[in-house]
C-alpha cells in the first residue's frame, strides 16, 4: 500500500500539476497530439476509402490494411519514425510521435469506412440512380449516412488506439502522459509511475466510453456497435 | 570501428553480423514470452468461457472485465504492475495474458453460440448428454472461430512483447529500446523487422492450423 | 442399453405406442398455454401427422414425446412406460428424431453422422460401419457419399441422411419435425413417397409434424389437426377428415377443393361399379386409378361411362359419373383407402 500512498502524495503536490512538465500541460499535449493525428489520418484515409467503397473496388486493400494494422507493433512504428524523423531534420519528440500515430490511425479508419460504404445494398444505390440522383448525390444522401456507424466505429477505434500509443511517445522524448511512467521507472518513483498509468488508463477508457455513447446517440438504429 | 556503410544508412549489416547470437537469443525469448502468454491466456479463456456458458449470470462480468483489461493502454498496465511485481518476467506475462483474454473469450463464445440451433436440437434429440454435446459437437464447430481468436491474440502479443522491453523482458523489443536510448537505428531496424516477421509467420501458421483442423470447411469452399 | 430403453423397444402389443393424457405445456412468462390439456393415442405402426397453423402446439407436442420439452401437467407414455421415468438421454437414443435438413452435424462425414446414436450406445466399430452401409442402401443413397461432408450434399440427400441417422439404432418410433420444409416441392414429393415405402417395410410408429395440409393428407394414416392455443381440432383418417370436417376451422384449413382431394385418395373400385354389358364403353380405366383421375378422364373425353379393367386387362365393370358423384357427396359407406395403396397422383 506504500505505492498507493506515493500516488496520493504525488497527486497532492500542486507543483506536479503545473510547470512545463506538469500533469496539466502533459495531459493537454497528449490529447492534442492524439486528436491532430486522427484528423490528419482522416484527411488521408477517408476520401480514398469512400471513393473505393463507392466503386466497390479494392476490398483487398481494406482487408490488408486491417491485418497490417494488427501485425505491425505500435512500438515498431514509433521506433521506425524516429530515425527517419532525425534523418530528415524533424528531430525528437512530437514529430516522430505524430508521424507514428498518423500511420497507426489510418488502418482502422480506412478499413471501417471502406466496409461501411461498400456494404450499402447495391440495389439501394441503383434505386437512387434510378430516381435521377447523380453519383455524388447518391453518395452524399445515401451511402454516407448509411455507413456513418462504420465510420464512427473507425474513428473510435483509431482515437482509442492513438491515445494509448501516444503514451509510448515518451520513448522518443515526447512530453505526454507516458513520460510520467517512463520517468517513474527510471527514477524508481512509484508515485510518478502510477500517476502516469492512472491518467493514461482513465483517458483511454473514458474516450472509449464517451465515444461509444456518442455513437449510440447519433446512430440509434444500430443495435449493436462493434 | 563501425563503418561498412555510410553513417546515414538505417542498417549497418556488420553490426547485425556481429550480434547474430544475441539476435537468435532474443528471437527465442520473444517466441517464448509469446507462447507462455497465449498458452496461459488460452487455458484461462477456456475456463472463463465454460463458466460463462454454464452460469449465464457470469457472462457479463467476464466479458466486461476482459474488455476493461484490454482497454488499458499497455504502458499504463506496466505502470500499474511495476510498483507491485517489479520489472520482472511476471510483470510482462501478467500484462500480455490480460490482453489475450478478451479476444479469446469473445471468439470462443461467439463460436459456440454461433452453432446452429438445428444442430444443437438434433444432438439433444438423439440423446447427447450436455457434456458430450459440448465436446463432440459444439467445440469442434466453434474451432474455426476460436483459432481465429488465437491467431489475433498471438499476432497482437508478438507486437506487445516489444513493449515489455520497458520492464526488461521484451525479446526483440529489447533491441528497439536499446536503439531508441542510444539513438542508433540499426538495432531498431533489427527489432522492428524481426518482430514483424515473427507476427507474419505466426499469422500464417494459424491459417495453416485452421485449414488442417477444419476439413469440412475446406471441401465446402471448393 | 439399459432396461428402460429395452422396455421402450420390446413391449410391443395392442397398447398404443404413444399415449398422451391431459398434457398441458405452459412456457414461463406466456399468458396462453402452448398445448392445452391434450389427449391423443398413437397406435403401433401408424404414421400420424400433426398439422396446423403456426403456434398451434404441434411441434411442442412432438418435442414432449422425447422430452426435449417436459409437460407442465399431464403424462406421456411410450410403449406403456411413463417417459418421465426414463433418463432423457436414454429415452432419446431409443426414439429416432429428424428435423429440417436433417440437422446434420456439418463437421462430421455422412458416415459419422449416420453412426451417431450407435456410437452413443457404445456399439463396436465394425458393427457401426456395417449398419451405416446398410442404412445408406435403405435410404437409396450412393455409398460413395459416406465419406463426404453434409455441405456437399443436396437438400434431398441431406434429408435422406437425416432419416438414415434416425433409423440407425432401429428405434420403434420416429419423430419428424417439419423435415421437408427446406426442400423443393418435387424432391419433397419424392421423399414422401420414399418415407411411405420405408414405413411399409419397417412398420415404425412415425409422428410427423407439418404445416402443409397436402403433405398431411398425402402421408398420414391418421391426421391430428391442431388449432391455435394447443387444442386438438380433429383426429381421424384422411378420407374421413375430408368427408366430414368437425368444425369450420378444419373445413377452412382443408381448403375449398376437399371433395376432389378425397376422391384422389380413393381408388375407382371403391365406387359402385355397374356390370359390364355387350356394348362396353370405349374408354378404359385401370382399377388402380383414383376416383379423381377417373373423373378427369371422363370429363376430358366428354363421356359419362368408362370400363374398369384390372392389371390383366379383364373387365371388372363400368364406372359412371353418377357413381363418382355419389361418393363425392359423402356416401358414409365408402371405404377409406390407405392413400399409399392408391397410385401416386401426379401433382
Amino acid at each position: 500500500m506504500n505505492s498507493l500512498k506515493d500516488l496520493i502524495d504525488f497527486l497532492a503536490t500542486w507543483s506536479n500539476w503545473t510547470g512545463p512538465n506538469g500533469i496539466l500541460i502533459r495531459t493537454f499535449n497528449h490529447l492534442a497530439i492524439s486528436v491532430v493525428a486522427v484528423l490528419v489520418a482522416s484527411v488521408i484515409a477517408l476520401p480514398i476509402a469512400i471513393v473505393l467503397g463507392h466503386r466497390r473496388k479494392g476490398g483487398f486493400v481494406a482487408v490488408a490494411a486491417a491485418n497490417l494494422g494488427r501485425a505491425i507493433p505500435s512500438l515498431a512504428i514509433l521506433a521506425l519514425a524516429l530515425p527517419l524523423s532525425i534523418k530528415y531534420g524533424f528531430g525528437l519528440g512530437a514529430a516522430p510521435t505524430l508521424v507514428a500515430l498518423v500511420i497507426l490511425a489510418i488502418p482502422p479508419l480506412f478499413a471501417n469506412t471502406y466496409t461501411g460504404v461498400a456494404s450499402v445494398e447495391p440495389a439501394l444505390v441503383d434505386a437512387a440512380r434510378g430516381q435521377g440522383l447523380t453519383e455524388w448525390q447518391a453518395l452524399r444522401q445515401l451511402e454516407l449516412p448509411l455507413s456513418a456507424p462504420f465510420l464512427m466505429t473507425g474513428v473510435r477505434i483509431a482515437l482509442v488506439q492513438v491515445l494509448a500509443t501516444a503514451a509510448l511517445g515518451a520513448l522518443v522524448a515526447f512530453s505526454g502522459l507516458g513520460s510520467f511512467i517512463i520517468e517513474g521507472f527510471a527514477q524508481f518513483d512509484d508515485g510518478k509511475t502510477l500517476t502516469g498509468a492512472l491518467l493514461t488508463a482513465v483517458l483511454a477508457v473514458s474516450a472509449e466510453s464517451v465515444l461509444s455513447r456518442v455513437q449510440r446517440r447519433l446512430t440509434p438504429w444500430v443495435d449493436e456497435y462493434q | 570501428m563501425i563503418a561498412a556503410q555510410g553513417p546515414d544508412s538505417l542498417i549497418w549489416w556488420d553490426w547485425v553480423g556481429r550480434h547474430g547470437d544475441e539476435i537468435l537469443h532474443k528471437t527465442l525469448e520473444h517466441i517464448y514470452l509469446t507462447a507462455v502468454a497465449v498458452g496461459i491466456g488460452l487455458i484461462l479463456a477456456v475456463m472463463l468461457s465454460v463458466c460463462a456458458l454454464r452460469f449465464n449470470w457470469t457472462r457479463s462480468p467476464i466479458v466486461w472485465t476482459s474488455g476493461a483489461l484490454y482497454g488499458i493502454p499497455s504502458l499504463a498496465l506496466f505502470g500499474f504492475l511495476v510498483p507491485i511485481t517489479g520489472a520482472s518476467v511476471l510483470t510482462a506475462e501478467i500484462a500480455l495474458v490480460s490482453y489475450t483474454l478478451l479476444v479469446l473469450v469473445q471468439n470462443l463464445l461467439a463460436g459456440i453460440e454461433g452453432v446452429s440451433p438445428a444442430v444443437r436440437d438434433a444432438a439433444d434429440g438423439m440423446g447427447y448428454t450436455a457434456s458430450r454435446r459440448f465436446i463432440s459437437i459444439e467445440f469442434p464447430l466453434a474451432l474455426p472461430q476460436f483459432i481465429t481468436g488465437l491467431r489475433i491474440a498471438t499476432v497482437t502479443t508478438v507486437g506487445l512483447v516489444t513493449v515489455a522491453a520497458l520492464v526488461g523482458h521484451g525479446g526483440l523489443g529489447d533491441f528497439i529500446n536499446d536503439g531508441l536510448k542510444r539513438n542508433f537505428s540499426t538495432p531498431i531496424m533489427v527489432g522492428v523487422i524481426g518482430s514483424i516477421l515473427l507476427a507474419v509467420i505466426a499469422d500464417a501458421a494459424f491459417v495453416l492450423l485452421q485449414w488442417l483442423t477444419t476439413p469440412w470447411l475446406r471441401r465446402a469452399r471448393r | 442399453m439399459t432396461d428402460n430403453s429395452l422396455s421402450v423397444r420390446e413391449s410391443v402389443g395392442t397398447a398404443p405406442a404413444i399415449s398422451i393424457r391431459g398434457v398441458t405445456k405452459r412456457y414461463a412468462g406466456a399468458t396462453n398455454a402452448a398445448v392445452d390439456s391434450l389427449d391423443l393415442d398413437i397406435a403401433q405402426g401408424e404414421l400420424v401427422v400433426f398439422v396446423g397453423p403456426s403456434g398451434c402446439g404441434k411441434t411442442t407436442t412432438l418435442r414432449m414425446i422425447n422430452r426435449l420439452e417436459d409437460p407442465t401437467a399431464g403424462s406421456i407414455h411410450v410403449n406403456g412406460t411413463d417417459v418421465t421415468e426414463i433418463d432423457p438421454a436414454e429415452l432419446r437414443r431409443s426414439i429416432g428424431y429428424v428435423i429440417q435438413q436433417g440437422g446434420l452435424f456439418p463437421h462430421q462425414s455422412v458416415a459419422t453422422n449416420i453412426g451417431c446414436v450407435p456410437r452413443l450406445l457404445g456399439w463396436p466399430k465394425a458393427r457401426i460401419r456395417e449398419r451405416v452401409e446398410e442404412l445408406i442402401e435403405l435410404v437409396r443413397l450412393d455409398p460413395d457419399l459416406l465419406d463426404r461432408y453434409p455441405s456437399s450434399l443436396s437438400g434431398g440427400q441431406q434429408q435422406r441422411v437425416g432419416v438414415a441417422r434416425a433409423l440407425a439404432a432401429d428405434p420403434p418410433i420416429l419423430l419428424m419435425d417439419e423435415p421437408y420444409s427446406a426442400v423443393d416441392p418435387v424432391v419433397r414429393a419424392e421423399l414422401r413417397h420414399e418415407l411411405r415405402s420405408l414405413q411399409e417395410r419397417l412398420a415404425k410408429t412415425i409422428v410427423f409434424v407439418t404445416h402443409d395440409i397436402d403433405e398431411a393428407i398425402d402421408l398420414g394414416d391418421r391426421i391430428a389437426v391442431f388449432k391455435t392455443g394447443g387444442h386438438l381440432a380433429q383426429y381421424s383418417v384422411p378420407t374421413e377428415l375430408l368427408a366430414r370436417p368437425d368444425s369450420q376451422m378444419v373445413e377452412d384449413f382443408l381448403g375449398a377443393d376437399r371433395t376432389l382431394r378425397r376422391l384422389s385418395l380413393l381408388t375407382v373400385t371403391t365406387a359402385q361399379l355397374e356390370p359390364a354389358t355387350a356394348t362396353t364403353p370405349p374408354l378404359t380405366i385401370e382399377a388402380s386409378f383414383s376416383l379423381r383421375s377417373t373423373l378427369d378422364a371422363l370429363l376430358a373425353n366428354a363421356t359419362d361411362l368408362a370400363t374398369v379393367v384390372d392389371l390383366d386387362g379383364s373387365v371388372l365393370g363400368v364406372i359412371t359419373l353418377d357413381a363418382i358423384a355419389q361418393i363425392a357427396s359423402g356416401d358414409p359407406d365408402s371405404e377409406p383407402v390407405r392413400p399409399w395403396a392408391a397410385p401416386r397422383r401426379k401433382r
